[in-house]
């Protein structure tokens, strides 16, 4: 286990945003596709939430919610926002999503309390493999 | 081939000019970014219908193989596995055409299914709302031709409906705005500056899950009364200046997204929202919609309202149609393992639904019928290829303001592939030979 340089932070707890992209929107048709993967699996979060975790664009940080926990990429070119980890609505951020509906019949997408750390040497899963560990 | 209508988003653009070779589009003009590649369709695309032989490993869908089937043997499959069924849901119907809604209607009211729509994925809370306190609405074409304020709150059209502000709200003249985007003042609210907030006039940051706090906070400031300042983190003199620039204007227009019902209050949020445009109606013209995301999410909801009387979430096992979001809806009736046969047409919940939850997909029969191969199918029992509409078939959609517009087909159906209209049609009969019956002739 590296030690954490002063200053940095092995996990932050953020709050979960889930988000609508352009990605999103051109992949849809190819769910299955390393493409999806690419445009879906992946999160923003602020260039100070970055330098805490001591990540970089392009490698992948876990998060984890009540609802679950998932890796992702960390994007570049999505708006980053202090405090908030965003993730484009999809089966990445279905893995993390709550079952309380409040009322209604929606799950939980935003809002969530999220731990985000490094996820060093995890690769984001493909689609497959995220509805192989559905079944418990 | 022109006035071809885009079948993505709520929009529904009906100026899209394409060009065709052998059956293929090879050129798309006036489309966004994301219409561009609908057009564009899956290279690799499954043209024959598929049945699932499972390998007994719950855990694994890569150890169940599937076999090529004939349309007859995939629906005969198909309507034994909804027949038997003693709790079938049938689930999606927002990215295909209200007259294949209206089929999917007639099979929920001979199997007594429970029939629900893409609605209680995204906009179920508005719809709930909106049932509880009424709604002041209008036409794109209205807010084009009218409005000089236009707010968005929670919601992104720079990434989810991009043509949103340059056709109908923010860019265009208008009969009574001539300059067009120099006629109208923009305020984008939201938890994060996002593309839309970038074209706006102001941008106001909520925290989130604050939203129903700030809208109250708003109200009052509308209707005169003092707030204490600031209200969760937004400035007094930010929400003063958009109650007075609401109030001084002569026709606001809102647009709200999943921003406000996906978050924290859910349908209380969309209540303080409509709350709010009944009170500014007390000083000015006023109206509000929802920026529906599948192209014919709008068109669900109105006909499973013109056929059972409620929007989405209609159960008809008792015979007669019950709603009650939050227990007639795809998730709780899943999750409580009510549902023990899922059909599902031209959606794809599998991507959205709760990871944990999709263990019940394994454990019963899926059907699904849908131009493309996704999340679902994976999961699928019995998967029934079918055409795309709005670019293979033909068919009516509503737009997300209520205003139908019929598609039009650039391209002919490969493969025979048939429209997923007709395909449910057949399920129908084939349900009713089954049960040795005549299909009933609903519509």
């Amino acid at each position: 286990m590296g030690t954490v340089p002063m200053g940095r932070s092995k996990e932050l707890t953020l709050t979960l945003v889930t988000m609508r992209t352009v990605g999103q929107g051109i992949t849809i048709h190819k769910k299955l596709h390393a493409e999806y993967r690419e445009n879906v699996g992946v999160c923003s979060l602020s260039p100070s939430d970055m330098h805490s975790l001591s990540v970089a664009e392009g490698d992948t940080v876990r998060v984890t919610t009540d609802g679950g926990s998932v890796v992702v990429r960390v994007l570049a070119g999505l708006e980053g926002i202090k405090g908030l980890v965003l993730i484009p609505l999809g089966p990445w951020a279905s893995a993390v999503s709550t079952a309380a509906c409040e009322g209604s019949g929606l799950p939980g997408l935003k809002g969530l309390e999220a731990k985000v750390s490094r996820a060093p040497g995890e690769d984001v899963e493909d689609v497959r493999e995220l509805l192989r560990r559905a079944v418990p | 081939m022109k006035d071809v209508v885009c079948p993505y988003c709520g929009c529904l653009c009906d100026d899209i000019e394409v060009r065709t070779s052998g059956n293929m589009i090879t050129e798309v003009c006036n489309a966004c970014k994301v219409g561009d590649h609908v057009f564009s369709r899956p290279t690799s695309r499954e043209l024959v219908p598929r049945i699932r032989v499972k390998s007994g490993d719950l855990k694994d869908v890569r150890a169940d193989h599937f076999h090529d089937a004939t349309l007859d043997e995939s629906l005969t499959q198909a309507a034994m596995l909804l027949e038997k069924a003693e709790r079938p849901v049938l689930f999606g119907w927002s990215s295909t055409s209200t007259e294949t809604i209206c089929e999917g209607l007639d099979l929920a009211e001979e199997l007594g299914a429970l029939v629900d729509n893409c609605s209680s994925f995204c906009h179920g809370p508005s719809i709930q709302a909106i049932q509880e306190v009424g709604i002041s609405s209008a036409t794109l074409g209205e807010v084009l031709n009218h409005a000089d304020c236009v707010v968005y709150w929670g919601s992104n059209p720079a990434a989810s409906h991009d043509r949103h502000l340059s056709r109908y709200t923010v860019f265009p003249q208008g009969a009574f705005r001539e300059k067009g985007r120099d006629d109208r003042k923009v305020v984008v609210v939201d938890v994060r500056p996002t593309g839309t907030a970038e074209v706006a006039d102001k941008f106001i940051k909520v925290r989130p899950g604050s939203d129903y706090e700030t809208l109250c906070a708003l109200r009052m400031l509308v209707q005169g009364k003092d707030v204490p300042d600031p209200i969760e983190g937004v400035p007094l003199d930010e929400l003063r200046w958009l109650s007075d620039t609401l109030k001084s204007s002569e026709f606001c227009a809102f647009f709200f997204g999943l921003g406000l019902t996906t978050s924290t209050g859910r349908h209380r949020n969309v209540d303080a929202l409509l709350s709010l445009i009944r009170d500014l109606s007390e000083h000015t013209k006023a109206v509000v919609l929802p920026m529906r995301g599948h192209y014919n999410v709008t068109g669900a909801c109105e006909a499973f309202t013109w056929r059972t009387g409620y929007p989405f979430a209609v159960d008809l096992s008792r015979g007669h149609p019950r709603y009650n979001p939050g227990e007639t809806d795809l998730f709780p009736v899943l999750s409580s393992g009510e549902c023990d046969c899922l059909l599902v047409v031209a959606s794809d919940p599998a991507a959205h639904l709760p990871l944990k939850s999709l263990g019940a997909l394994r454990r019963i029969p899926v059907i699904v019928i849908d131009p493309v191969w996704n999340v679902t199918s994976e999961l699928a029992d019995v998967y029934i290829p079918c055409t795309f509409t709005g670019i293979e078939s033909e068919g009516t959609a509503y737009r997300m303001d209520g205003v139908p517009v019929r598609m039009r087909a650039p391209l002919s159906a490969p493969g025979g592939l048939l429209p997923d209209r007709e395909i449910v049609h057949r399920l129908r009969k084939e349900v009713a030979r089954l049960r040795e019956k005549e299909p009933t002739e609903y519509s």
